[in-house]
């Protein structure tokens, strides 16, 4: 008696109940795992959004602001103490910058899109510098993949946006698009003057 | 006797346990992450709402002299009102009216049955 065994139909129940739960188990996991990458794909992208949109606001806010220019030197230099230029769809101003290799100071920066990638490119802001040749300018892709990126100015606040903005004038706020993976980014808005 | 017990295998009710234990566990582990994507979920929105409330706050930088209000709704769902008003001024002070201004930024939005709400408050100047 203690001899028997199984009968083929009790192997065949116990053999089905177990590849149900091995089937369930292992779905299971499966989704625990795409689920667990698809968090850290969005967590990255939030970061990347919160990280570059700040970063942004702050080089651009602190920018060397125009407006009334308080100089110090008494043989009335004639350098332009501020500078924006507008171009389309990228633009390069002056702004204090605590990183690089220079422990800091004052650096020529632009930022424009090259191929699908938002790049942020600076030179030390030196005398007589009239033509910054940004070729040789230091380099750092802020955004990969951007499918948009699109710039406006306006100098008034009821004024409309406006995509073409005279290079030698400088608007009073510049707005940023950024579209990335199929979604547009909230506008960046930033206020020169501030 | 003590050989035939150890030997005997394990009776329905014990695999009926342990396979309802760990059906337990993985719910436990399924729900867990339900909640992460939802957090995720929201934490987007919300890095979404404050950038557009600084966007907004940068963009009213400056309003006219008595007052301003506007607001709107962004394609992404997101409500958005500005409202500034003229802070109150000292008996002695200095600045005309309407100088200064309180200023506050808010972003509402849906998050399934419940409301969300970023604001954002500054002072900015008037002319």
């Amino acid at each position: 008696m203690t001899q028997r065994g199984f009968t083929l139909i009790e192997v065949m129940v116990s053999i089905t109940i177990l590849s149900l739960v091995m089937l369930l188990t292992v779905s299971g996991l499966r989704t625990l795992a795409s689920s667990q990458t698809r968090i850290e794909a969005k967590t990255e992208r939030n970061d990347e959004l919160r990280l570059v949109s700040t970063f942004l606001r702050d080089l651009l806010g602190s920018s060397v602001s125009p407006g009334p220019v308080v100089s110090l030197s008494l043989g009335g230099g004639s350098r332009p103490d501020t500078y924006f230029e507008a171009m389309r769809d990228a633009f390069a101003w002056k702004a204090p910058m605590t990183m690089g290799e220079n422990a800091g100071g004052r650096f020529l920066l632009r930022l424009s899109r090259e191929d699908s990638a938002l790049v942020l490119r600076w030179l030390p802001d030196e005398e007589r510098v009239q033509f910054p040749q940004w070729n040789k300018a230091t380099a750092k892709t802020l955004v990969d993949d951007i499918t948009t990126f699109e710039t406006a100015y306006r100098s008034e606040r009821d004024g409309p946006w406006s995509a073409d903005w005279p290079a030698q004038l400088t608007p009073r706020w510049v707005r940023i698009r950024v579209q990335k993976d199929g979604r547009y980014w909230p506008d960046i808005v930033i206020d020169l003057a501030r | 006797m003590f050989l035939r017990r150890a030997s005997r295998g394990f009776s329905l009710l014990e695999l009926l346990v342990a396979i309802s234990i760990l059906g337990l566990s993985l719910g436990a582990l399924l729900r867990s992450s339900t909640t992460a994507t939802r957090n995720v979920a929201t934490d987007e929105r919300y890095v979404y709402a404050v950038e557009l409330s600084k966007s907004l706050l940068a963009q009213y930088s400056q309003v006219p002299l008595d007052g301003f209000a506007n607001s709107g709704e962004t394609s992404g769902g997101f409500r958005w009102s500005v409202d500034a008003r003229p802070l109150p001024r000292g008996e002695t002070s200095r600045l005309g009216p309407g100088a200064l201004h309180d200023i506050r930024v808010a972003v509402s939005w849906r998050d399934g049955i419940r409301e969300r709400r970023v604001e954002l408050a500054s002072v900015v100047p008037g002319e």
